[in-house]
């Protein structure tokens, strides 16, 4: 993991540097948006999975905006910590077309998981070395995880670095109620609604 | 399964960049999936790469040119390759340019390097060696539809020196990685994956 470039940027939710990773194999470029104005509190981490339709237009389907928001907030207010925004991991790590073909099969009453199997699809395809070669390189030992995911909190774990989860709540609203339902139910995510 | 490959065009510029690709040929030939890259571009980090997830071995794939350029002579074969892999003499590049035993990723990919550039020359190497060359047939995959020939085709597509580092893709119980494996290694790596076919109809499509 090779850090290409970085600078400044104020963002509404604090300041923050903006650095750029790029993986050498598969040449992909994640952002990180990292503070660390106070040294001596425990960094606040948030790896965030990137979502468009989320992120960008603020899709009701998942809770990705809400998430991504309130950790930047949170990060800025613990003034030291990181949003680690991993790229290329659309819906799931399966790319936007099929992202969206499966919304085609859940407007036909499948769930996430069940529409990405009906496509073929395995059942998360994400991975996060990418995002535990930055935590390290960012010199990371212990932190404060922000997720509700238990698979972050596996690979913060098997990297060996020492953390506290801060769950965030979900919003629900009609049009994700299926979503986190089955985040809750198949992908064992611990959410307080 | 309604996995699918990856455009020529995206394939071409990850490699172009020096990206790493996932070339598979066709289930009644060979049936696997090889990683592929520029070895003009080669680092220790892509060779350790190979060595690690891919496990296969680690060859580079040339054109007859560099093969000549370089004085490298075929593999003496008993021909009981039903595939006819051009095997020509493993090197390595010489303590000159930092080789002590050849065999680390970061020595292999210097080894690469040179074989890639157009300055090297046989004095350049020592015999036999950690990298195994393979030297594609005239004509590419349109002579053969081989791995091969398909790394030296995707160098020379992206005008690029006619040498790629290739390694077989081995699953984790030690048989070669099929079809539904490569898909989820391509996608766990986030690596373009195509087929040898594509390139066929690729270059039939350009000429
Ligand atoms: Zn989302």
């Amino acid at each position: 993991m090779e850090l290409i470039s970085e600078a400044q940027l104020p963002t509404k939710f604090g300041n923050f540097t903006i650095k750029v990773f790029k993986n050498p194999i598969s040449l992909v470029e994640h952002y990180v948006l990292q503070t660390n104005e106070v040294g001596d509190v425990t960094p606040m981490v948030r790896i965030h999975s990137e979502c468009a339709t989320g992120d960008i237009f603020g899709s009701l389907r998942c809770d990705c905006q809400d998430q991504l928001h309130e950790s930047l907030s949170l990060i800025a207010n613990n003034k030291n910590g990181a949003v680690i925004y991993l790229k290329n991991q659309e819906g799931r790590g399966i790319g936007i077309s099929n992202k969206i073909k499966a919304y085609h099969l859940q407007e036909q009453g499948l769930n996430t998981y069940e529409a990405n199997e009906e496509l073929g699809l395995p059942l998360d395809a994400r991975t996060y070395d990418d995002a535990i070669s930055i935590l390290k390189i960012l010199g990371y030992r212990s932190i404060t995880l922000i997720t509700n995911n238990p698979a972050k909190e596996e690979a913060v774990k098997a990297a060996g670095i020492t953390f506290t989860t801060h769950h965030i709540s979900a919003s629900v609203n009609a049009h994700n109620k299926a979503y986190i339902d089955a985040k809750i139910n198949i992908g064992q995510h611990h959410i307080t609604l | 399964m309604n996995h699918s490959f990856s455009s020529i065009d995206t394939a071409l510029t990850h490699f172009t960049n020096g990206g790493l690709l996932v070339v598979v040929d066709d289930e009644s030939r060979e049936n696997e999936g090889d990683i592929v890259f520029s070895a003009a571009l080669s680092t220790p980090e892509k060779v350790n790469f190979c060595a690690t997830h891919a496990r296969g071995l680690v060859c580079i794939a040339i054109s007859k040119n560099i093969a000549q350029k370089l004085d490298l002579h075929p593999v003496p074969s008993n021909a009981k390759d039903p595939f006819s892999t051009a095997f020509h003499d493993s090197i390595d590049a010489t303590p000159a340019f930092g080789i002590t035993t050849g065999i680390s990723a970061k020595e292999r990919s210097i080894t690469a390097a040179h074989i890639a550039s157009e300055a090297s020359t046989p004095n350049d190497f020592i015999k036999p060696g950690h990298l195994f060359p393979v030297v594609a047939k005239e004509g590419g995959v349109l002579t053969r539809p081989g791995h091969t020939e398909a790394s030296v085709d995707l160098c020379l597509l992206t005008n690029q020196p006619a040498a790629a580092i290739i390694c077989e893709i081995m699953d984790t119980d030690g048989n070669m990685m099929r079809r539904d494996g490569l898909f989820e290694f391509a996608s766990h790596h986030q690596l373009p994956i195509i087929t040898i076919q594509q390139l066929i109809d690729y270059r039939k499509k350009i000429q």
